[in-house]
């Protein structure tokens, strides 16, 4: 196997990974696309913050207060260059949850009616269906979904029927899936929108594609991409939203209050007109911006484009192991010349034994993965998986980690004697 | 093994998971309820045969993990010919012994209590 990364570099930097869990087990954390772990650059960052140069933003006009205000400009230019925005194009918001409600809130109740469709796929997230399936409710306007093949990928034939035949106004969708792993094809889907409904708005979650793939917000010709910072060796509760520019001024804004303000008086208010400032309702989260800040240059330092080969490496490796384990079938791609579009996790069912149980079984032995349906339950639904194991990976996982996944595996067998 | 996991998995809970109790449905049902487990996805449908005050009969449908299933079978099972006075006073605590499971983590909470809050749900709606 070539190896493009070498993990152990990075394996000192997250002192979590050294714990032992139940006793005497080693930690294998496998559970990174619910949330990555984070290293000690980022927790040094937030703690550096609070404990030298707390202040809030924008107020005091006192060093501390300068001091914290260059640092939160400073850390949303770093955190929009690692995304190839400007940063007058991100809106922070605590995860990408919110920046779907927040476009949804925003720009869907002033542009979308009865007369339109919001086209999502049968592979969203919760997060990126529910507040369109509300706003649709409010609206009086058509949900349509891309179908998934049985394969994991989008039905593109599908794609095309619906975009070429519907008032599409919204096409919404995952850049990867958290539970597939598949990585969808942006840039076609985005030409295919353009081509048959010019006007309408492309916005993608890319909660899971950030911690993988390398990303350029103007590159890839979307209107809104959503991040969130916890899944990418940043902080909890901060994430981004970017937003063309010249889109982003039609907005409304989201949250009002202080900071986001130019003049308030007491029948009404002129909103802020810098952008950053006008959706930055209230005191933002300065240390979640700068331990944001420090996970982009953390990743930065190895580039994206060399932990994505390393990602694959584990993508590939991880579908030759558990292929060879009998009771395993895996779901989403799994041929071997299909794989490069299989991103950061690999998900999968074990005959005759609950994903619950398999969870907790791999936990006894130290092996951390997720199991449940994922927050996509129309997916399980409708490929009837009453719950699926998924393995996820970040930079410090090894082949080594999924080779103790498979040897936990065992134990599986074992307690239930299938 | 970890003590918690051993108590999840002795050999009588997988023996009520593979061979569970009461498993089926029962078309002349007094009152038919489903219960689902959001986080996992896990469901289970309860029908209820009822005389007087108690419980004549009981079937459950579902799919579920080794703990869900265990604990609705042996729900099911308790429940035959009880009171719903006695099948209301059924708690947490109560699960946890008969399985002999010691303090369920918060997130298997929700799988040994689904067929208990399945039979509960069930006779509040009679």
């Amino acid at each position: 196997m070539n190896k493009t990364f070498d993990t152990s570099a990075s394996h000192a930097d997250f002192p979590i990974l050294s714990r032992l869990i139940h006793g005497d087990k080693h930690l294998i954390y496998l559970d990174n696309a619910a949330t990555s772990q984070k290293p000690r650059q980022v927790i040094d960052a937030i703690s550096n913050y609070y404990l030298n140069h707390n202040a809030n933003v924008h107020r005091g006009i006192h060093q501390l207060g300068d001091e914290s205000t260059k640092i939160f400009h400073q850390a949303r230019e770093t955190i929009a260059q690692f995304f190839g925005a400007q940063p007058t194009e991100l809106v922070t918001v605590r995860n990408t949850t919110e920046a779907v409600n927040l476009v949804a809130q925003t720009w869907g109740t002033a542009n979308i009616s009865s007369k339109d469709v919001i086209l999502l796929t049968e592979m969203e997230h919760h997060s990126n269906l529910v507040p369109w399936q509300e706003l649709a409710h409010r609206e009086g306007a058509q949900l349509a979904y891309i179908a998934v093949t049985p394969d994991g990928q989008l039905d593109l034939k599908d794609a095309d029927e619906k975009v070429r035949t519907l008032p599409v106004k919204l096409l919404a969708l995952s850049h990867v899936s958290n539970a597939l792993g598949t990585r969808n094809d942006i840039e076609l889907l985005g030409q295919l929108l353009k081509k048959y409904r010019p006007d309408a708005k492309l916005f993608v979650d890319g909660a899971q594609a950030a911690p993988h793939l390398p990303i350029n917000f103007h590159q890839l010709d979307v209107d809104f991409y959503a991040v969130s910072a916890h899944k990418m060796l940043g902080p909890m509760g901060i994430g981004g939203l970017f937003v063309r520019e010249k889109l982003l001024e039609t907005l409304t804004p989201f949250l009002f209050g202080g900071g986001m303000i130019n003049e308030v008086k007491l029948q009404e208010t002129i909103f802020a007109e810098e952008l950053d400032e006008r959706f930055t309702a209230g005191t933002p989260d300065v240390a979640g911006l700068v331990g944001w800040a420090a996970a982009c240059e953390y990743l930065q330092q190895f580039g994206m484009a060399e932990l994505l080969e390393h990602d694959q490496e584990l993508v590939k490796y991880t579908v030759e192991q558990l292929s060879a384990v009998p009771q395993v079938k895996l779901i989403g791609i799994t041929d071997p010349t299909q794989l490069e579009k299989r991103v950061g996790s690999v998900a999968f069912l074990y005959e005759g034994v609950h994903a619950h149980d398999v969870g907790q079984i791999l936990d006894s032995e130290g092996v951390a993965v997720r199991s449940g349906h994922h927050c996509t339950m129309p997916l399980h639904r409708k490929f009837e998986w009453a719950a699926t194991v998924r393995v996820s990976f970040q930079l410090y996982n090894t082949t080594h980690d999924i080779d103790a996944c498979v040897e936990a595996l065992k134990k599986v067998q074992k307690v239930f004697g299938i | 093994m970890s003590d918690s996991t051993d108590d999840l998995y002795r050999e009588f809970i997988i023996e009520e998971y593979s061979n569970p109790q009461n498993k089926g449905q029962l078309p002349d049902a007094d009152v038919v309820h489903k219960e689902e487990n959001a986080s996992c996805g896990d469901m289970m449908t309860v029908y209820l045969k009822v005389q007087d005050n108690s419980l004549s009969d009981i079937k459950w449908s579902g799919i579920g993990c080794a703990i869900s299933v265990a604990s609705m079978s042996l729900v099911s099972q308790y429940a035959k010919g009880k009171t719903f006075a006695e099948i209301q006073a059924v708690t947490k605590k109560d699960l946890e012994e008969v399985l002999g499971i010691r303090d369920i983590s918060p997130n298997r909470e929700k799988c040994l209590m689904l067929g208990l809050r399945a039979v509960q749900k069930a006779i509040i709606k009679l």
